[in-house]
């Protein structure tokens, strides 16, 4: 039999180049940004050409008292506090070589789990940019652990840490730990040595550093990220130590060996490291002043943001047209001729092509929309958005790192709700998943996208403002629901903000292409499944009962009008028409439940079957803008476009969401309510904007 | 976890460094005693006291101010750290601990948080955290006083 497969985990500061190295190793492709609490679970793989060998990668932390839930994630897997999981067998502790001090704090407690570790130095390149020099050697002896120097980003000194990895003793190995604790806590921590060894949380090897992070009073408290499940009894033996020494919260020990690790690193680098004799403000220290200046910074922002939405305008269009005419026009057009007439051309043309050919229509745009966020996040700029914005978040009652999850929902509202992970407080993190979604994600975008350009004419200045404002609206409301959430049923102090600046790197465009790349295709699976399914069940219900022949010569649309669609339609009509909805649009928003961009295969689906005369020649957009009420009159009025707008920015129309909220949260309370919330906030703004416009005589 | 807003209370050592001359005063003062641990590891007994503008003269007499009365650009020498709720602890880890040097290298836009410099890296937070951090400013740096 085959002896089971080493486990090896990769751990260190957050933004150290963890994933970008199990990258490299695994040859997965996880997701990698230039800020902190990127990756907020844990993921394995197989080392590249070493099966006998398990990676993972875990989320960053600083220290082994973790502050959030992604932390307590790495803590967990690491002590071996995970129910039904042993500890790994290695270590892999990844240090930010141009941080030295502050990444080499969690490799002096890590290092004190008695786990055969190597330590890898990476991003050598910076410190040699920088002119730092860093002796590997003499670091090694006095760590007492091999010490690998590599460029994660580059592939440099990787083959190296596999033959490190590859003679990594197999047994428990124990470091020298010259850390000594203060006399007065040797008591305290010779008992929680023996409760820990007693529970089993603990062996030999680790006990002492387990006993350690228990002297944290912060792991009894229950709704903190470092608690510790202990049974009752434990607990009050722990409370009792912990009592008798005088550790209470605002007095924790581990403060004061924080300090005594410092100094020791101190020690260990004094000699291995030797700094550059000059520091040169770099080109980091320049762009940050611009970026968070009064002024300047928000300038940049808005100018950002125009600009991506400009692209998305105006780049996107020569492609989207291209997509337009081989789909739409030939591609439609050979099913037609190949199959001939019949149900079978229709189902085709009408069904599927007319739904999810113009879904794909906007994979251009999708991809803009991706590309400039992974630029975003790989030049360090989400964390000065999170500096930045901190002043307006305290006064809802988040704080400024709330906003990186808001701002990754402009791509996906799924991934930014699993990032809350890194939110403190409990309070504070449902809060932000709660808002989350009504930032514009890019299933919006579509949908955007056609009305404006169906209703707001030519002029290009006046779709990106239109667009800009959808944008803003949806973070606006985000700030005002956070706002009443934390004042009423979500009601906590204002919580602390202590967050790290990455320094500012220029995004590498092959790795952004490629998480681009990787977004994106989540928008072409969709489109083949879940919208494929939706666009023939449209159609089903538009093409059947089969309207006579003689009821088609009377007049036009009766086909749609008799179909099940259309009598569903009719059942909706009554409760979206003070919305200014026809009932094709309430269908449309109707079906969004599954997916938003169902609406744009809706829309396709009812005038592709609605059309008794055959031509084809008309675009999706030319199809809404000419759209009639049966009395003549436009449907879609710019009025009728900005309510229909206001309803899909506020709408919650995404079961992904509801899914992964119901996870991240743990009940379907949660989920329920966010879908409540914003569904009726979605109608009642819609109504306002459409029955206040008509009272400005707008319509 | 969160640090409470500045209160008026500022530690005081008993047996210790700094406020030796206050210890009559202090041992007449009420409030809970607590143990310290110095970077040495020695224990050290301390206590509660509501500032007095005595203690606000005296800081200023020793030109100990708080990290968030530090200018832009100015640096300093950490001299202790009272955060509270656990906070302290989080700091003491992100390398904030006694005799660190630390650079206040810019405020954001609305004048909170602070960002400073500290052990070669950037770490931003709320002047209320930096206000639990009592500095020696470097005079090098031409402090204004
Ligand atoms: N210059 C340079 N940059 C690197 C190197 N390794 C990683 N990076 C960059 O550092 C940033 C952080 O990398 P990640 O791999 O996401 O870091 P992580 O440790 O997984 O971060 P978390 O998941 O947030 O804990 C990214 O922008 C990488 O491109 C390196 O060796 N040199
Ligand atoms: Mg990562």
């Amino acid at each position: 039999m085959a002896a089971p497969p080493r486990r090896i985990a990769l751990i260190g500061n957050p933004n150290s180049g963890k994933t970008t190295l199990f990258n490299r190793l695994t040859g997965q492709r996880r997701k990698v940004a230039n800020y902190a609490g990127v990756t907020v679970d844990r993921s394995e793989g197989t080392l590249r050409g070493r099966n006998g060998v398990r990676l993972f990668d875990l989320p960053g932390c600083y220290s082994l008292t973790p502050r959030s839930l992604d932390q307590r994630i790495a803590r967990d897997t690491l002590l071996g506090w995970n129910r039904d999981e042993v500890r790994p067998d290695a270590l892999v502790v990844i240090i930010d070589a141009s941080n030295l001090e502050r990444n080499l704090f969690l490799a002096t407690q890590l290092l004190e789990l008695g786990l055969p570790t190597v330590v890898v130095c990476n991003m050598a390149d910076v410190l040699r940019k920088r002119g730092d020099r860093l002796d590997t050697a003499e670091l090694s002896a006095r760590l007492g652990a091999p010490v690998v120097a590599t460029v994660a980003s580059s592939g440099e000194g990787i083959d190296e840490l596999c033959s490190v990895l590859d003679a990594l003793p197999s047994a428990a190995v124990c470091h020298s730990s010259p850390l000594g604790v203060p006399e007065e806590l040797n008591d305290a921590l010779a008992d929680i040595r023996e409760l820990v060894m007693e529970q089993g949380l603990a062996n030999a090897s680790n006990a002492t550093l387990a006993a350690k992070l228990l002297l944290s009073p912060s792991v009894l408290v229950k709704d903190d990220a470092s608690h510790v499940e202990l049974s009752d009894d434990d607990a009050e033996r722990l409370r009792a130590i912990h009592r008798r020494h005088h550790i209470d919260a605002d007095n924790s020990p581990l403060t004061v060996l924080a300090e005594r690790r410092y100094a020791w690193i101190g020690q260990w680098l004094d000699g291995a490291f030797t700094r550059a004799e000059v520091h040169v403000p770099g080109a980091s220290e320049r762009i940050d002043g611009l970026l968070t200046h009064r002024v300047w910074g928000v300038a940049a922002f808005a100018g950002v943001m125009f600009l991506m939405l400009t692209a998305i305008f105006s780049w996107a269009t020569p492609l989207m047209d291209g997509i337009d005419w081989l789909i739409n026009q030939k591609l439609a057009g050979i099913v037609a001729t190949v199959i001939g007439q019949g149900i079978l051309s229709d189902l085709l043309v009408d069904g599927v092509i007319a739904g999810v050919g113009n879904v794909v229509v906007f994979f251009p745009q999708i991809c803009i929309l991706f590309l400039f966020i992974s630029l975003l996040e790989d030049s360090g700029y989400m964390a000065r958005v999170a500096y930045v914005m901190d002043g307006l978040m305290s006064r809802v009652g988040l704080h400024g790192k709330s906003f990186i999850p808001m701002l990754s929902s402009f791509a996906c509202a799924v991934p930014a709700i699993m990032a809350t992970r890194t939110i403190e407080d409990r309070r504070d993190r449902l809060t932000t998943i709660l808002v989350a979604p009504l930032m514009s994600c890019s299933a919006r975008l579509p949908v955007y996208i056609i009305i404006i350009s169906a209703v707001f004419g030519a002029n290009p200045w006046l779709k990106v403002g239109i667009m800009m404002a959808m944008y803003l609206l949806g973070t606006v409301t985000a700030l005002l629901v956070a706002l009443v959430l934390k004042r009423t049923i979500l009601k906590g102090p204002t919580p602390t903000f202590i967050l790290e600046l990455p320094p500012y790197r220029l995004p590498r465009l092959g790795p952004s292409i490629q998480s681009m790349w990787s977004r994106s295709r989540v928008f072409l699976t969709e489109a083949g499944t879940i919208i494929l399914a939706m666009s023939v069940v449209l159609w089903a219900l538009a093409y059947f009962p089969r309207a006579s022949a003689a009821d088609i010569e009377a007049g036009s649309g009766v086909q749609l009008r008799q179909s099940y669609m259309g009598r569903i339609g009719r059942v909706i009509e009554p409760v979206i028409e003070p919305l200014g909805f026809d009932w094709k649009i309430g269908v449309g928003l109707a079906s969004s439940f599954a997916a938003r961009e169902v609406f744009i295969a809706t829309m396709g689906v009812v005038y592709g079957v609605g059309d008794e005369v055959d031509e084809k020649s008309a675009t999706l957009r030319e199809e809404v803008a000419s759209a009639k009420w049966p009395d003549g009159r436009k449907v879609f009025t710019p009025l009728v476009g900005v309510s229909l707008m206001v309803f899909y920015v506020l709408a919650c129309q995404c079961m992904s969401t509801i899914a992964v909220v119901r996870k991240e949260t743990g009940n379907w309370g949660w989920p329920v309510f966010m879908f409540t919330y914003m569904t009726v906030l979605a109608y009642v703004a819609s109504l306002v904007v459409y029955q206040g416009g008509r009272l400005l005589g707008l319509a | 976890m969160r640090c409470d807003v500045p209160c008026p209370v500022r530690a005081c050592w008993v047996a210790g460094m700094r406020t030796r001359r206050n210890r009559s005063a202090v041992a007449g003062e009420c409030g809970p005693k607590r143990m310290l641990y110095r970077p040495d590891g020695v224990a050290i007994e301390y206590q509660e006291k509501p500032m007095t503008k005595m203690n606000a003269a005296e800081n200023s007499g020793d030109r100990i101010l708080t990290l968030d009365q530090l200018e832009v650009g100015c640096c300093g020498t950490i001299e202790n750290v009272a955060a509270r709720n656990g906070c302290g602890q989080f700091l003491a880890e992100m390398g904030l601990t006694n005799g660190a040097r630390v650079t206040v290298s810019g405020t954001a836009p609305l004048g909170d948080p602070i960002e400073v410099s500290v052990r070669g890296y950037r770490l931003s937070l709320r002047r209320s955290e930096a206000s639990t951090i009592r500095v020696l400013p470097s005079p090098a740096q031409g402090l204004a006083t």
